[in-house]
């Protein structure tokens, strides 16, 4: 049983990296007032961009860098079209989703001539890091040690997403943006750039969220290689109420349970049920969410207003 | 003469075919308060808004210190040292007031250094003698401690010419006294206040210089100490405004309102009302005194149907009515005036029409067999808007656009377009300018006179005086007295109101 509650951790860390980046990246963008429903397009045009700049470069540190900054750039369009011609950010969003799946399948046989995987000669993955002190610690050591750069760099982004959110000048302007943007710019701040650029940041990290399915899960593209990741971070950040903490755990406890529906798919299970299981985790963790908002609503409802 | 702090020479500005200042003319000398009064409607708000650099003015000449300006925006006007308190606040209530403190103050610089802006907003609570807790979200402040952080906000800015828009309409008579306190050292500094009032007693509380706009103009200016109130009354309104009379004819029918033992709780369990007793008869005023906070709200809540008591019995017409909805209570005849005037009075975002006809949209002539009748719902605003001199909007039009106190005017229309069994009225006249007061306290006369039992919770004591024909004292939600009238003076009424003994 511990072999196989390490097995299991150990195979969270990787599987859940991908959307506690994009959740990350979510929840600094909700803390501007934007509702990123598109995370899932930006994480498979960065699973993409990482394959093709992977294999030309024969570098797969330049293709998540290349992932990055094509997942920023999805995220600045989509965010003038919210900002500046003011779109509803759902609706934005659901289209900029079902864009990105017609744009796959369209150019995979046309221009690649693949029906859904891409799998370019000369791709390298990225290599897997053995972190020496870490590695030696009883139980924890594989859970912790021998993943892929990205899953590291999903670890680091949650510190700094709360040091860029209570302890910049930047971060305490997006959360008023978000919060009353009259009053923010009644203040002076430039609340649209501000919108946009957490836009750009949430982009970028869904991009690196995409090339560590692509570059360090497996090593190659499938169009529906983010099988809703997209939207399991948007869960994740709701129900962090898109603080850092709160939404890193519900990320890394959606990761788990992914990593136990891989382990249990050989069992007795239909695997389809067992494939069920972290999606039916996001439901039922929004369900629990929905209740606490509702009474702490309720109960904030019979305290009278102070003044008014 | 050295050249005044702030001089306005021929200032215009036009909304379409309004005309919100009409070629005015202000002095205001350095370091004193100098207030501004006027009607609803009288160009105030406007004049201020291009003081502080949010209105750019259509013709005019601004000058600081003699010198022309021109500024651009209110980032520009906040450098050169003006800053407005308006009457919306415009604080973040979702940030800590720490946050709100610094918020776009400092744009070149990337950290967000918590601890000297603790330092510096421990000393800016300090000169305000202002103690508030900094890590709090704004949202759990009252908001007199709202208003003293938008000052301190404007402090952090360096501000040395403060512009306050009416902010005593928000505030308890107690915290208005505080906010004057404050606004009398900030004088004393050698900062220039500019005050926004439509009570006149404020002004001769703290005001050098007094400035009389009516209708876009200024009709005056004067040194405090050369007025007198009924002076400035005059020059506000363009005439005297002789008070109507108000006095009850006295014929008191059966009881309407009957409270036995009602209690009631806060959030939290607290008690908020315990044991209250009393009864409003036909054709009886009955005016509730007391200061904000000592169990008011809850009483207006519990006769309307808003808040389930925790012990007692109420009853309309002799039948107990604790347990039924707001809607079955108003079906039973009670009309209800909300302190809370754009969130349980009025939707902003509806149109005026819908307003108008909010409480009666269900009965026939407005529906028949569950149809409405758009051209009787228009019929009936434009009768409303007329008979109670709502201006400021055409029945279309979102209930957004009127002033507080047209808003107010529709809200007493639509309560009072039928003379109900029990008007509830909760500090109707807060915020409204003095014709519309005198107006607002006439309609509720005459609902009396014509059979009307009215519930009156107000904390302005000429008002109770005035339209009563009995008061009930609460005080930590216990009635501490129950008196005809006759027999109350303002002195006592006052002490009572602190909680001193009668
Ligand atoms: N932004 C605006 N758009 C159109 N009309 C306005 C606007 N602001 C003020 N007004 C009009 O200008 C006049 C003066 O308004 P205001 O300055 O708010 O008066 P006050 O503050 O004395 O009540 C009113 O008739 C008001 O309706
Ligand atoms: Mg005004």
């Amino acid at each position: 049983m511990p072999d196989a509650l390490q097995a299991v951790l150990a195979a969270a860390a990787p599987a859940s990296a991908s959307i506690l980046l994009a959740a990350m990246g979510g929840a600094v963008n909700r803390q501007g007032g934007i509702v990123n429903v598109g995370l899932e397009a930006k994480m498979l045009v960065g699973a993409f961009v990482a394959v093709i700049c992977g294999a030309a470069t024969s570098s797969s540190a330049l293709g998540a860098l290349a992932a990055a900054a094509a997942g920023a750039l999805v995220g600045s369009a989509f965010s003038l079209v919210v900002t500046r011609l003011g779109a509803n950010e759902i609706v934005a969003g659901l289209g900029l989703n079902l864009a990105a799946v017609g744009l796959f399948g369209y150019l995979l046989p046309v221009v690649f001539g693949v029906s859904a995987t891409l799998s370019p000669p000369g791709l390298v993955g990225l290599p897997l890091l053995r972190i020496p002190l870490l590695d030696a610690v009883p139980f924890l050591g594989p859970v912790l040690s021998g993943h892929d750069p990205l899953t590291y760099v999903s670890w680091m982004v949650v510190p700094l997403t709360w040091l860029l959110l209570y302890r910049t000048t930047w971060g305490v302007s997006l959360r008023a943006t978000g919060a009353d943007e009259e009053a923010a710019r009644a203040a002076g701040i430039r609340t649209l750039l501000l919108r946009d650029l957490s836009t750009a940041w949430a982009g970028a990290l869904a991009g690196l969220a995409g090339a560590q399915l692509s570059l360090g899960l497996v090593q190659l593209f499938n169009k529906q290689m983010t099988g809703g990741r997209g939207f399991i971070a948007l869960a994740a950040f709701y129900f962090g109420d898109a603080r850092p903490g709160l939404t890193a755990l519900a990320a890394l406890v959606f990761g788990v349970f992914e990593a136990a529906s891989f382990r249990l798919q050989g069992g007795e299970l239909a695997p389809q049920l067992v494939q069920m299981l972290p999606y039916l985790a996001v439901v039922a963790s929004l369900l629990v969410v929905g209740a606490r908002r509702r009474r702490l609503r309720r109960r904030r409802e019979l305290t009278p207003e102070p003044g008014r | 003469m050295s050249a005044p702090r702030i001089g306005l020479r021929g200032i215009v500005k036009r909304y379409g075919p309004i005309v919100a200042n009409d070629r005015v003319d202000l002095d205001v000398a350095a370091g004193g308060i100098h207030a501004v009064v006027g009607e609803n409607g009288a160009g105030k708000t406007t004049l201020m808004r291009i003081i502080a650099g949010l209105v750019e003015p259509d013709a005019g000449r601004y000058e600081l210190d003699g010198r022309p300006v021109r500024l651009r925006g209110p980032a520009d006007a906040i450098r050169r040292g003006i800053g407005m308190v308006h009457q919306r606040f415009q604080l973040v209530e979702e940030l800590s007031a720490l946050e709100n403190l610094v918020l776009g103050a400092t744009p070149g610089r990337l950290r967000f250094d918590r601890r000297a802006a603790r330092t510096a907003a421990r000393r800016l609570a300090e000169q305000l003698a202002a103690e508030l807790d900094w890590e709090a979200p704004v949202a759990q402040l009252s908001v007199g401690q709202r208003q003293r952080l938008e000052i301190m906000r404007l402090l952090y800015r360096r501000a040395d010419i403060l512009i306050f828009d009416e902010p005593t309409s928000v505030l308890t008579p107690g915290e208005a006294e505080l906010l004057f306190g404050i606004m009398r050292r900030l004088a004393a500094d050698g900062r220039t206040i500019l005050f926004i009032t439509h009570k006149l007693p404020e002004v001769f509380a703290v005001a050098q210089h007094v400035t009389v706009m009516r209708r876009g103009r200024v009709v005056a200016t004067s040194a405090v100490a050369d007025t007198d109130p009924r002076q400035v009354g005059r020059q506000m309104v363009g005439e005297d405004l002789t008070p109507p009379d108000l006095r009850p004819s006295g014929r008191v029918g059966r009881p309407v309102l009957a409270l036995r033992e009602v209690s009631a709780t806060g959030g939290r369990g607290e008690p908020r009302l315990r044991r209250v007793s009393f009864e409003v008869a036909e054709g009886e005023i009955v005016g509730v005194a007391g200061v904000e906070g000592n169990g008011q709200r809850e009483l207006v809540e519990v006769v309307m149907g808003l808040r389930q008591p925790a012990g007692g019995e109420i009853l309309l017409d002799g039948r107990p009515c604790g347990h039924r909805g707001v809607r079955e209570r108003r079906d039973l005849g009670v009309a209800f005036i909300s302190e809370d005037r754009d969130g349980e009075g009025a939707s902003l975002d509806a149109t005026i029409a819908d307003n108008a006809v909010a409480t009666a949209y269900r009965r026939p002539p407005l529906a028949r067999a569950g149809l409405l009748s758009p051209g009787r719902v228009r019929r009936a605003t434009e009768d409303l808007i007329r008979r109670f001199g709502v201006q400021g909007g055409r029945p279309g039009a979102p209930a957004r656009v009127l002033s507080g106190g047209n808003l107010q005017r529709l809200v007493v229309g639509r309560e009072l377009s039928r003379v109900p069994r029990l008007l509830v009225a909760a500090h109707p006249t807060r915020g409204v300018d003095l014709r519309g007061t005198v107006f607002i306290r006439q309609q509720l006369h005459r609902a009396r006179e014509a059979g009307a039992a009215i519930l009156l919770v107000s904390e302005e004591i000429v008002e109770l005086l005035e339209l009563c024909d009995r008061i009930v004292v609460l005080y930590r939600g216990r009635i501490t007295a129950d008196l005809p009238v006759a027999r109350v003076t303002a002195e006592r009424l006052g002490a009572l109101m602190a909680g001193l003994a009668a």
